[in-house]
């Protein structure tokens, strides 16, 4: 009955159905004048729910997949309070229409099949909608329009497609191999976000285009779906398995979402990942007298070979260099990349001291409005400038330490890169102090050296 | 409107056909005679000049290409340093490329009303880019209110005095502002000060000297008076009227003998009263009267492009049909007579309702009459050379050019688009046929110029093998190339779109005067730097051609950067890394003299050595930096490399620009041979050689490096040092503290000015005292030393 009466209520809209495609292919000036997507937002429906089946069902042939999915940050999509907060301001900013944008690609289903319109709640929708991006949002995609902005076609009443060739014939579903499953497009599809005004946001498959991984024939699925063995399904042959935990750099941060032990494990994990993408290393002069400057030259590689350090949602995220250098009396002579007593960054976005770190580097992206003030609002935005690394790319800087009132003997050089995933500015914005404390920073690469005072 | 039919050509251009399809048949006929002695290679005099206004032609050229210093009253706003900055293109007196273009900004009041905004006090509308004064930053500020802004891309003045010798009643004669003749078609006449106006993209000017001192204000901040009646009266075409002010001593300024060669006074409007005196130094008027005479008699003397003779042309015959029978004469109107007989002008210079996606929003006083969609028809001839197209150089092509045509050319830009590709081709041969095309080069160098000879500026470094010589004018040409839009450049912002559009002082591969510099800025917060949100460079262009490029709130500090010379960098290149650290002396403990000198580490742990801030490691990663910086376009992956960008957010998929392109800009750079040394007194140079030493220079200013192939007399040691007075406040960038600089190399000073970080000095003179720092010891020598020693130093520095 629900279901009808959203129908319904979309007919009524259908004088409105003013349907244009998004933005281009990713011109940062081209205009979307409309809110509806033919592929991604349809104005009217182009699927219906009750073609689809819960990840529930799945979990009874596919237990293990299932448990991966259902702590990854695919199932996480559409429960993210920060992803719900976001699509709120976005709302209260713009009005009701543009809320849909960020749930094509968080819940494809939801927004294709008429359970999402605008001026919706999340608690409202179907628990298929909330499930985000769940099992058949992938498993039922049958071609890639477009590696951008929820690319995928469904094929809502079709079989389940996956990368096994040769699927065994079973009661549950029909099954199909499909080799989009094994194309980064597949990835690419939603992990490439236009903003509706035409502005780039993320842009992870772009980056990965033109990376050396690119090159070397490696994709997305190598790297963040590492492959085992076993049967796919019970009973099933041993098959070559992909993991689905997606591991990427959020720890959820929903109370009840996963276990404690589950977080503890993908806080694990995220660690394992960011330190494996950067190196620092230093260069310093051996001995310097007492007056003179030490001129501290710390190098940034990163090691990622298929993108961008950070990359993916990186106006939110905060990669920067801490540089603290300690003399002999454990005196700090110099200092960046610290926090204020908020917990921020000495940036611009610092409530207590703002541009009051004067060295700071930040690998991100800076958004910046009409006025081409920096925002953090992805709807505000008119321009998009990264300063993220590219893969394989070094960027070295140097800083100079006085040494006026330093204690003769060995001053530390100490260097971290490090991450988070949201600043606690942001946090405060939305109105989540209380996870402020939860967001760990993670090193991701650490190195110290030593200058002899003399 | 009335539709103009040719005596002399019986062309079948009935508007009633809307069949795209041209009969086989069908007799094409030219579209009438021309004039006689009016066409010339677009950038010469008009074959009909006197031998007097041939030498005022050659007088006022010299004033248009003249670089205006600060002391002769440039600024303190400014856009460009001389009129043919961006009257350039294919030669002097014609358009520019997309790097040149300026905006114009206005604001809209509650009610509705749009005036211009203020730039630098400027109350023009004109955006004005560079500053040099302390009223305003040297990135003038656009208020947040002024919210409508259009940019313009240069327009070409060639044949314009043959436009102010047309009647008014010839123009007024198309005009049809009703459409009463129903074809679609309007056409309406601007008036300035009741005159009808017939110049500027709006026609909102009807005087030649108002669209000289206007622009002469409002790009380069150069005073002057207008002229007064006698001399409005001598100039090619008579300006003068009644209401101008008679001359004090009409006989004491220029010798007017050859006045009036037998054409009559035209009477135009009086020209633009416009701003007679700015905020900066220098007296007003800063142009003397005699100059603008000089300069204003320039223009009106530029000859008429040549329209080809096409009866043995089958595709521009075949096009010319198409032209007429899709419309497009219509407005683009072959022939306009006037007294001289018909001008293949292909405009009615009357205003037309371009459409929605054209129009600028300009309804601001300056523009007259004109509305935001309104424009005049952009007359034809020559448009081979004068590309981009459209008010703002929006469209590279002339299909696209075409094709972007809405409101009243709606419907020829649709029939346009129904063609064929060989009859799309053949409207585009016809329409490159109306002049141009041999003077169409991919930027500004000539079609075919010759290589230089070694020792000649812009000449190679070495006697180069056939191979090698190929290949150095190829890298030629591509460094003057303009890439467009389509190309992938400017995302969204950039600075310039060749690299000749910031190194071509004195010649392709050198500096830029201030009008090409590049400006850095910041934030300053507790007497500390801060680089902003967006990095350092603020650019000066944005493909968003409705909009401008502005700063960010909390940026306080704007600093230009003067374009150095790029002669002789393959042998700074070639030079080892231990060449460059061996002088090195941090802490002036090496040798303890005042004078440090600071290795640069960039990026991948490389040593610096171009930029001011020796920022850049090698000439490859140099064409890197710059293809992302300058251009906004992106380069491929190349392992080992860590400059330029690989993406960017533009809709042009990455890389834009390719690999082998980069490195052919890289050889050609390398090729380039260093600034000759020049001798007029030896003696006087050898003196000033060793004055060069005595007073200290040589501290920094090392005379030579040894390369691989020899000693290198770059007279740099390419090391940074501090060289703005203590407390002051820069820019940081890369490893480079907010006063610390690489020490310039002063080979081929004398041609490559003006100097400094900033380009704040004229002078070698000048430049000298604006060092501090450091060098504060040095220059308190120089100021201590005999005129005469002075004098031999700055003979010594002009002959490097």
């Amino acid at each position: 009955m629900s279901l009808l009466l959203l129908l319904l209520a979309c007919g009524g809209r259908s004088d409105d159905d003013s349907v244009s495609t998004t933005a281009g292919t990713g011109g940062g000036d081209t205009e979307v004048s409309s809110i509806y997507d033919p592929l991604s937002m349809p104005a009217e429906p182009t699927v219906s729910l009750d073609d689809f089946e819960s990840a529930a069902s799945c979990e009874a042939c596919h237990p293990n997949h299932y448990a991966e999915w259902r702590r990854s940050s695919h199932a996480y999509s559409m429960v993210d309070p920060i992803y719900r907060s976001l699509v709120s301001l976005r709302r209260d900013h713009q009005g009701d229409a543009p809320d849909i944008f960020c749930t094509q690609c968080h819940s494809a289903i939801g927004a294709r099949s008429g359970d999402i319109q605008p001026g919706f709640s999340f608690d409202e929708l179907a628990a298929l909608t909330n499930e985000g991006i769940t099992c058949e949002a992938c498993h039922k995609v049958s071609d890639i329009e477009r590696s951008y902005n929820s690319g995928h076609v469904i094929d809502a009443t079709g079989p389940i497609r996956g990368q096994i060739t040769d699927p065994v014939e079973t009661y549950a579903h029909e099954s199909e191999g499909s080799e989009l499953f094994e194309d980064a497009r597949f990835c690419g599809a939603c992990h490439d976000v236009i903003e509706m005004n035409g502005l780039p946001l993320e842009r992870p498959y772009e980056e990965w285009t033109t990376s050396p991984a690119a090159e070397a024939g490696e994709n997305c699925q190598s790297c963040h779906m590492p492959t085992s063995s076993g049967p796919a399904a019970h009973d099933g042959p041993d098959r070559t398995l992909h993991s689905h935990t997606w591991v990427g750099v959020d720890v959820p941060l929903l109370e009840g979402f996963v276990t404690e032990e589950e977080r503890s494990q993908i806080r694990d994990e995220v660690e394992a990942l960011l330190q494996s993408a950067g190196t620092v290393t230093l260069a310093l002069p051996e001995a310097v007298t007492i007056g003179e400057q030490v001129d501290v030259v710390v190098s940034v590689f990163n090691d990622i070979t298929a993108h961008n350090l950070p990359t993916g949602s990186t106006f939110l995220r905060q990669c920067w260099l801490e540089v603290v250098a300690t003399d002999a009396d454990g005196d700090v002579l110099f200092i960046t990349g610290d926090l204020d007593a908020n917990g921020d960054l000495r940036d611009h976005w610092s409530d207590l001291d703002p541009y009051g770190d004067h060295d700071l580097v930040v690998f991100h992206s800076g958004l910046l409005d009409e006025d081409a003030n920096p925002t953090v609002f992805t709807h505000y935005s008119q321009e998009h400038r990264l300063s993220a690394i590219p893969p394989l790319y070094e960027r070295t800087y140097t800083f100079f330490v006085p040494t006026a009132a330093a204690a003769a003997g060995e001053l530390i050089i100490s260097a971290r890169l490090r991450f988070r995933a949201f600043p606690p500015f942001l946090l405060r914005l939305l109105g989540f102090d209380d996870y402020i404390n939860q967001i760990e920073i993670f090193d991701i690469d650490v190195i110290d050296g030593t200058v002899t005072l003399q | 409107m009335l539709r103009w039919l040719p005596l002399t050509a019986l062309v079948a251009c009935s508007g009633d056909e809307t069949d795209s399809i041209v009969p086989i048949e069908r007799v094409w006929q030219s579209h009438g005679e021309i004039a006689p002695n009016i066409s010339s290679r677009m950038g010469d005099v008009i074959p009909s000049a006197t031998d007097e206004q041939r030498a005022t032609f050659e007088r006022g050229l010299a004033v248009a290409t003249r670089r205006f210093s600060l002391e002769d009253g440039l600024g303190p706003g400014f856009n460009v340093t001389f009129c043919a900055a961006c009257h350039e293109k294919p030669d002097f007196g014609g358009s520019a490329g997309l790097y040149r273009n300026f905006a114009i900004g206005a604001e809209q009041t509650d009610d509705g009303v749009v005036f211009p905004g203020d730039s630098a006090g400027n109350e023009s509308g004109v955006v004005r880019v560079y500053y040099y004064g302390h009223d305003y930053p040297a990135r003038p500020p656009v208020a947040t209110d002024v919210e409508i802004i259009a940019q313009r891309n240069a327009i070409p003045f060639f044949g314009v005095g043959l436009l102010a010798e047309l009647t008014e009643e010839e123009i007024l004669s198309r005009a049809d502002e009703f459409d009463a003749d129903g074809d679609g078609i309007s056409g309406r006449p601007n008036y300035e000060e009741g005159f009808v106006g017939r110049f500027g993209l709006k026609a909102q000017t009807v005087s030649i000297e108002g669209f000289i001192r206007g622009p002469l204000s409002n790009h380069l901040g150069v005073t002057t008076d207008p002229l007064c009646h006698e001399l409005r009266a001598a100039l090619p075409v008579d300006s003068s009227s009644a209401d101008d002010e008679p001359c004090a001593d009409s006989s004491a300024a220029l010798n007017l003998d050859w006045m009036r060669p037998g054409v009559l006074p035209y009477g135009q409007a009086a020209a633009q009263s416009g701003p007679i005196t700015d905020a900066d130094d220098a007296p007003d008027p800063e142009l003397s009267v005699s100059d603008l005479f000089d300069l204003v008699s320039y223009a009106m003397l530029l000859g008429a492009p040549a329209v080809e003779d096409i009866s043995e042309n089958q595709s521009a015959k075949n096009g010319q049909l198409l032209f007429d029978d899709m419309g497009c004469g219509d407005c683009h109107t072959p022939r306009l007579d006037s007294p001289r007989g018909p001008l293949p002008i292909y405009s009615d210079l009357l205003l037309h309702d371009m459409g929605e996606e054209l129009d600028d929003g300009l309804r601001i006083a300056g523009m007259q009459n004109a509305l935001g969609s309104e424009f005049r028809t952009q007359p034809l001839w020559g448009l081979a050379a004068v590309g981009p197209y459209l008010h703002d150089g929006r469209a590279h092509t002339i299909y696209e050019a075409i094709d972007m045509h809405g409101g009243e050319a709606q419907a020829g830009a649709d029939a346009f688009a129904a063609l064929s590709s060989w009859e799309r081709d053949d409207v585009a041969e016809f329409l490159m046929s109306l002049g141009g095309r041999d003077q169409l080069s991919p930027g500004l160098v000539p079609p075919d110029d010759p290589l230089r000879a070694v020792g000649e500026y812009g000449g190679p470094v070495r006697a180069l093998s056939a191979d090698e010589e190929e290949r150095f004018l190829a890298g030629r040409e591509l460094f003057d190339f303009e890439f467009g839009f389509s190309d992938g450049a400017g995302g969204p912002r950039f600075n310039g779109d060749s690299c000749r559009a910031c190194h071509f002082e004195p010649v392709i591969g050198g500096s830029g005067p201030r009008g090409v510099n590049v400006m850095r800025h910041g934030i300053t917060s507790g007497d500390a730097f801060t680089s902003p949100n967006v990095g350092t460079i603020l650019h000066k262009q944005t493909r968003d051609l409705t909009d401008v490029v502005r700063a960010q709130d909390a940026a306080d500090i704007f600093e230009h950067r003067q374009t150095p010379a790029l002669f002789g960098l393959g042998l700074i290149d070639d030079l080892d890394e231990a060449v460059i650290t061996a002088s090195a002396d941090p802490d002036d403990t090496e040798s303890p003299d005042g004078i440090t000198g600071r290795v640069s580490w960039t990026d991948g742990g490389q040593v610096g050595r171009f930029g001011w801030k020796a920022q850049v490691p090698s000439l490859t990663e140099f064409v890197r930096d710059a293809v992302s910086a300058e251009f906004g376009m992106t380069l491929d992956y190349e392992e080992g490399l860590t400059f330029g960008a690989i993406q960017d957010n533009d809709d042009v998929p990455d890389p834009e620009f390719a690999p082998e392109d980069a490195e052919l800009l890289a050889d050609f750079m390398r090729m380039l041979g260093p600034p000759p040394r020049t001798s007029t007194d030896a003696a006087a140079e050898a003196a000033g050689e060793d004055v060069f030493v005595a007073v200290g220079c040589d501290g920094c200013h090392t005379p030579s490096l040894e390369g691989p192939e020899g000693p290198v007399e770059l007279y740099s040691d390419l090391l940074l040092h501090e060289v703005l007075p203590e407390g002051e406040s820069g820019i940081e960038e890369a490893s480079a503290g907010e006063r610390e600089f690489r020490t310039a190399p002063l080979w081929g000073l004398a041609v490559t000015g003006p100097y400094l970080h900033d380009g704040s000095a004229d002078t070698i003179v000048q430049a000298i005292e604006g060092h501090a720092g450091e060098a504060t010891g040095v220059v308190e020598a120089y100021q201590a030393l005999s005129e005469a020693d002075r004098a031999a130093l700055n003979a010594f520095l002009e002959s490097l």
